[in-house]
């Protein structure tokens, strides 16, 4: 594996100039990035240049104008999903046999594979002859005007566009599984993509800003906001190659092609009040209307107000400075408006291939959607109430901010699965009632303050708790993702959410031991599915420090989270494959602590203690792995996150060469990490599942890329 | 003025911007048409049965019956069973499309595709009862009932003989052109006699699956319904494949992709009941064009407990030559079938003449089939000829017994139609079998129903279904 995965590299350089005079102030920019990633034959290049001008043509009158381009080339890997994963092989292979240097194709044909494992192709051959390859250019810019009405009064107007168009080729060549076989080669697609985006932005509005009396300051704000997104998606992909190594689509014998297109709106209208009475008493109110184009008829619009209080108790009792440097309360309440996913109105038939490309011969396949939208959906809604304070003491050594929130979010727009029996996949309604609620503490502390040596150190610490309270259409469950069917997660009536669902070991309801299976001594499932525990943390801290001393410095960060689970395929395969440490015991008979027993038509029998002397070879492990629960493993963490250290030269040295500052720093990241997971448990906390399915997939590992320890260094010279 | 005319102007332009209307026409789909023409609905929900459902029943039954085995990574068949998942899920997207098509030709009066779609809800919803039981059916594939309950299996065998005498009904109805579809019957070609033979050959394979539940009955309605249905050439068969993996056979695409199915000991065991003690199984000509040979022999892994064999032609265990050829025809339903199945009735009722003429009828047109997936692969006259002397083969009716009726059908039915044999060893108990962990009695309810689903019996996993008590109404094993 470290075979495979190299070293990556990071190059940016940046040139900017900017001036400003009577006429306004202008800055251009252009910059250049090159990345070659941790796989070779990956990177990326970039390239942007910028405008960025204000000019006020007369007084009351300004505009400014700005303008980037970038162009951005990236190459990577067209990965696949789970058991065709390409890297599989990479993980999968005993660590005492290298695939590095070995031959990867035939001597006689260069696209028959020399397989490790059958069905998993060769990642050598993969890199050597697949790629994916994206180009995007991307024009973005503004325009501003502002215009003084009246002493205090000020309207303001900026419409902005985003436009980019990305052109992505992939080629998975002759032989490349799961396209076909690999002997003799057969299989193989050309994949061509266009895509294509607009967003216009346009904000209008007017702002009044007074002092009603000396020491009432009052900050009003209406205005009109338009945001609008248009996307359009082509796509040709040819397959079934005629001949290896040419990335065509005259070169495929199956050619298939679609387009699609999506539209949004949101047009919106807001207000707000500002009012403050001599630095000691804030208030805040707000308000928005929303009208959406992706909300059914008659129900789109949706209005959200907010209000905050905050009081700086310092102010207003002077004699409590002796004890603080200052301390503020603050109190919020908000209302948050929530959109769904793109068209709700309206179902219907598209262009179907289950398992059979059509249009074929003159006859096309058209079939209905699988998702159902209620005909009730309306705008999800979100309120919070939030109570915080502010307090410092010793002038400004030791802070103290602490929050406590509690967030009730009412019908989350949500594709709830549906039993496959209804003949629909999912549904997309209002879910039901969410509670959130926890607390956030963050210290700052400087121990050591002198000339020459300074010591700051952050502590952030935050525990929060988020519960299922109420479930839409009597469900009592609905399921966020679905890893393969290995691992759920679920949101289910009075739990915490998400949950992990899934299988677990049987228990003797006597003795409460682990029952083993009394034909062959593995462990026996349980045959109910259950909550299994959350991938939530019970709290998280982090620690950052930073330490200065004469023209040395020095900053770490440690990050302690403690609590969750964290399920892991890759630990599920290593176990099967006889690869993780755990299976090295597999030549050796042992008996498996616990009962022994079996279901008789579904009811457990125990047979007393299980003495059953099994060897742990594939197919224990096959039988373990059936249970969910043995591959979920308390995500708890104790990392280095960052280091970074810097040295500012002596003005002496850089004065002569004409400059006004130098400097050299080294920065480190992912340094070390102790846990009890079998892979990093940070290491797929994002929203979707290497292709397995799609949703909220927190906390379930399958088949990632490694994440990356970096190390970089580096000048700073300013002129 | 200049002032509250800029005003204005934003207003109106504002206020456009969010009308009803426009945000309507914004949220119109552009990817989809609110409504499709039968003529192109009919052959996709088709081709869902046969796709995605017929293929993974088919494969996975294969393993159950002991035809085949898998030697991909874990290859008990006991690990395999709970993969359902695939065979519920299209099962159901199946049946609501063809409820789609029934509810739009009854509108638009066209009665062929309404039979159609009464024919092959019938056909699909046979393939899921046979394999998970009890069932939802009535609240099933409806939007407005998101957890549907489930309907016991007896009853759903009444519901699927309703559907076929609907089928039947509108089949009649369906004499002008217009009523029915053409090409786009992706089966029969808008024939509706073959249509009306093929409900009442799904009729006397339902009928007959109830031999242990009443014996006289079912061999008489299933003897009346075989009379209704195929003449010797005449077959419930899919012949729409081609060579590119798109439009392929989809038993042998699976096969062609991964290549993990092996032979197994039952159906070399079910062909050496038929031979002399001291032969090898190569003596059954069906064994030479079905099978890869190793080193000039047909190898087996012990069920259930073989080694990984990915390869085409297979490296340790021989292969089904049959799943090699992607343009191969899928036998859904055949004219050997219903013989197999009048001489199984026959015998029930006592009639031992009728019931040896049916056989030997069903053994010789089975051994005419034994060739038809793929050109390159012929049993000559004199091949038959020489098998039907054998006296293990075509022993006289009064030697006839029902386990030499169901081994000759089992073996017929190794070729694409593994569903139905899987059927046959768990109804009648007499197949040798020799999986160590046992024969599945059917398989579990994907953990997505049961999870989505209140109404879904929460208990299910692989080893329930191995447990006695979920054996089938109709079943002994």
């Amino acid at each position: 594996m470290d075979d495979f995965f190299g070293v990556g590299s990071t190059f940016n350089n940046n040139l900017e100039i900017a001036q400003g005079g009577s006429f306004g102030n202008y800055a251009i920019g252009i910059g250049r990035t090159d990345q070659t990633g941790v796989i070779d034959k990956t990177g990326l290049q970039r390239t942007n240049v910028k405008f960025n001008g204000m000019m006020t043509p007369f007084t009351k009158f300004k505009i400014g104008f700005s303008l980037n381009y970038a162009d951005i080339n990236v190459d990577d890997f067209p990965d696949e999903a789970g058991n065709v994963a390409f890297f599989r092989t990479v993980y999968e292979t005993p660590a005492s046999y290298n695939l590095k240097g070995k031959p990867f194709a035939t001597a006689t044909n260069p696209y028959q594979q020399i397989l490790f494992r059958a069905a998993q192709n060769n990642p050598y051959w993969i890199l050597e002859n697949n790629f994916r390859n994206s180009r995007t250019s991307r024009t973005y810019g503004n325009l501003f005007l502002e215009y003084q009405l009246a002493k205090g009064l000020k309207a303001t107007y900026r419409v902005g566009l985003d436009n980019f168009n990305t052109k992505l080729e992939r080629y998975d060549e002759l032989g490349t599984g799961p396209t076909g076989r690999t002997t003799p080669p057969s299989g193989g697609q050309f994949v061509l993509q266009n895509q294509q985006e607009s967003q216009l932005n346009s904000n209008f509005f007017l702002s009044y800003d007074t002092n009603i009396t000396p020491d009432l300051v009052l900050n009003a704000i209406v205005g009109n906001e338009l945001f609008d997104i248009r996307r359009a998606n082509s796509s040709t992909n040819s397959s079934n190659l005629v001949s290896g190594d040419w990335p065509s689509i005259a070169n495929g014998t199956t050619i298939t092609s679609s387009n699609s297109k999506n539209a949004q709106r949101v047009v919106g209208f807001y207000g707000n009040l500002n009012l403050g009475f001599k630095e000691m008493l804030y208030l805040n109110l707000s308000a928005r209307k929303d009208y959406a184009s992706n909300l059914p008829s008659g129900n789109r619009s949706f209005l959200y107000p907010s209000a905050g209080l905050s009081f700086v108790l310092t102010e207003a009792v002077p004699s409590l400075q002796n004890l603080f440097t200052f301390a503020k309360l603050r109190a919020n309440y908000a209302e948050v408006g929530q959109l769904g996913q793109l068209f709700v109105n309206g179902v219907g038939y598209s262009a179907a291939n289950p398992g059979y490309q059509f249009p074929l011969n003159g006859v096309a396949g058209f079939l209905p959607s699988s998702t159902s939208i209620s005909p009730t959906l309306r705008p999800e809604n979100t309120r919070s109430v939030e109570f915080g304070t502010e307090l410092r003491f010793l002038k400004n050594r030791i802070s103290f901010d602490y929050t406590y929130f509690r967030s009730l979010s009412d019908g989350q727009i949500f594709g709830i699965p549906l039993p496959p029996s209804t003949g629909f996949s999912s549904q997309v309604n209002n879910a039901g009632k969410m509670l959130s609620r926890g607390h956030e503490v963050m210290v700052r502390i400087t121990p050591l303050k002198n000339p020459n040596f300074n010591w700051d150190l952050n502590i952030n610490f935050s525990k929060y708790k988020t519960t299922i309270e109420e479930l839409p259409g009597g469900l009592s469950r609905i399921e966020l993702s679905n890893a393969s069917g290995a691992v759920r997660l679920v949101a289910e009536k009075g739990q915490v959410y998400p949950s992990f669902f899934g299988s677990t070991y049987q228990l003797d309801p006597a003795s409460g031991q682990r029952v083993m299976n009394s034909t062959n001594g593995f462990p026996l499932v349980n045959p109910v599915s259950q909550i299994l525990g959350t991938p939530n943390p019970d709290f998280e801290f982090n620690f950052i420090n930073s330490l200065r001393y004469k023209s040395f410095q020095l900053g770490f960060q440690i990050d302690w989270r403690k609590g969750g689970l964290f399920f892991s395929q890759l630990q599920a395969e290593s176990r099967t494959r006889g690869l993780s440490v755990e299976t090295l015991d597999r030549d050796q008979q042992k008996v498996i602590p616990g009962k022994k027993g079996r279901f008789v038509n579904s009811n457990l029998v125990i047979e007393g203690d299980n003495d059953i002397a099994i060897y742990k070879t594939n197919p224990y492990w096959a039988a373990v792995n059936t249970i969910t629960a043995a591959n979920l493993d308390d995500a708890s963490f104790v990392r280095l996150r960052e280091v970074n250290f810097s040295y500012d030269l002596p003005t002496t040295v850089f004065k002569k060469i004409g400059l006004s500052g130098a400097s050299v720093f080294l920065t480190g990241r992912n340094l070390f990490l102790i846990t009890k997971t079998f892979v990093d448990p940070e290491l797929n906390m994002t929203n979707t599942l290497s292709g397995a399915s799609t949703g909220n997939s927190v906390g379930i590992e399958w088949y990632q890329q490694p994440q990356t320890r970096s190390l970089g260094g580096g000048i700073r010279l300013k002129f | 003025m200049k002032k509250t005319l800029y005003f204005a102007t934003i207003l109106a332009l504002v206020s456009t911007a969010c009308s009803d209307s426009i945000l309507n026409k914004i949220d119109t789909n552009p990817n989809i048409i609110s409504d499709a023409p039968l003529n192109t609905l009919l052959p996709a929900a088709q081709m869902t049965t046969f796709q995605r459902v017929v293929s993974p029943v088919s494969i996975l039954s294969g393993y159950t019956s002991e035809h085949t085995n898998f030697t991909g990574v874990n290859t008990a068949t006991k690990l395999q069973v709970g993969g359902g998942g695939t065979i519920w899920n299209n099962g159901f997207l199946a049946i609501r499309y063809f409820n789609d098509v029934r509810d739009k030709a009854d509108k638009l009066q066209r009665p062929g595709y309404s039979a159609i779609a009464d024919i092959m809800s019938a056909y699909t919803l046979s393939l899921l009862v046979d394999v998970f039981g009890d069932i939802p059916y009535k609240e099933a594939s409806r939007e407005d009932i998101i957890q549907p309950n489930f309907d016991k299996a007896q009853d759903l065998y009444a519901e699927m003989q309703k559907l076929l005498d609907s089928g039947i009904q509108k089949c009649d109805q369906a004499s002008a052109a217009t009523s029915r579809p053409a090409n786009d019957d992706l089966v029969f070609k808008g024939n509706m006699t073959l249509w009306k033979k093929t409900a009442w050959a799904l009729k006397a394979r339902l009928h007959n699956r109830l031999s242990n539940v009443s014996a006289q009955e079912s061999a008489n309605q299933a003897i009346l319904a075989i009379n209704n249905a195929f003449a010797p050439t005449e077959n419930f068969t899919v012949s729409a494949y081609q060579s590119n993996p798109e439009n392929a056979n989809p038993i042998a695409n699976n096969f062609m992709n991964a290549a993990t199915i092996v032979i197994a000991d039952g159906i070399v065991t079910a062909m050496k009941s038929f031979l002399e003690p001291n032969e090898e199984v190569i003596a059954d000509p069906r064994a030479n064009i079905w099978f890869t040979k190793i080193g000039n022999k047909v190898v087996t892994p012990p069920t259930s407990r073989g080694n990984t064999d990915v390869t085409l032609n297979g490296t340790l265990y021989s292969k089904p030559l049959y799943l090699q050829n992607r343009p191969s025809p899928l036998p859904l339903l055949t004219y050997p079938e219903l013989k197999f199945i009048e001489a199984e009735a026959q015998l029930r009722l006592g009639d031992k003449t009728k019931a040896y003429d049916a056989y030997q009828t069903a053994v010789r047109s089975a051994m005419s089939q034994a060739a038809i997936f793929n050109a390159a692969a012929t049993l000559t006259s004199t091949q038959i000829d020489s098998y039907l002397a054998r006296p293990k083969v075509l022993m006289g009716a009064d030697k006839l017994t029902l386990k030499d009726i169901i081994n000759q059908k089992y073996i017929f039915l190794f070729i694409f139609q593994s569903q139905e044999a899987y059927n046959d060893v768990r109804r009648t108990g007499l197949i040798s079998l020799n999986d160590p962990d046992g024969t599945a009695k059917r398989l579990p309810y994907p953990v997505d129903e049961i999870s989505r689903n209140a109404n879904a019996p929460q208990v299910s996993d692989q080893n329930t279904v191995y447990q006695d008590n979920a054996r089938l109404f109709w079943a002994k094993l």
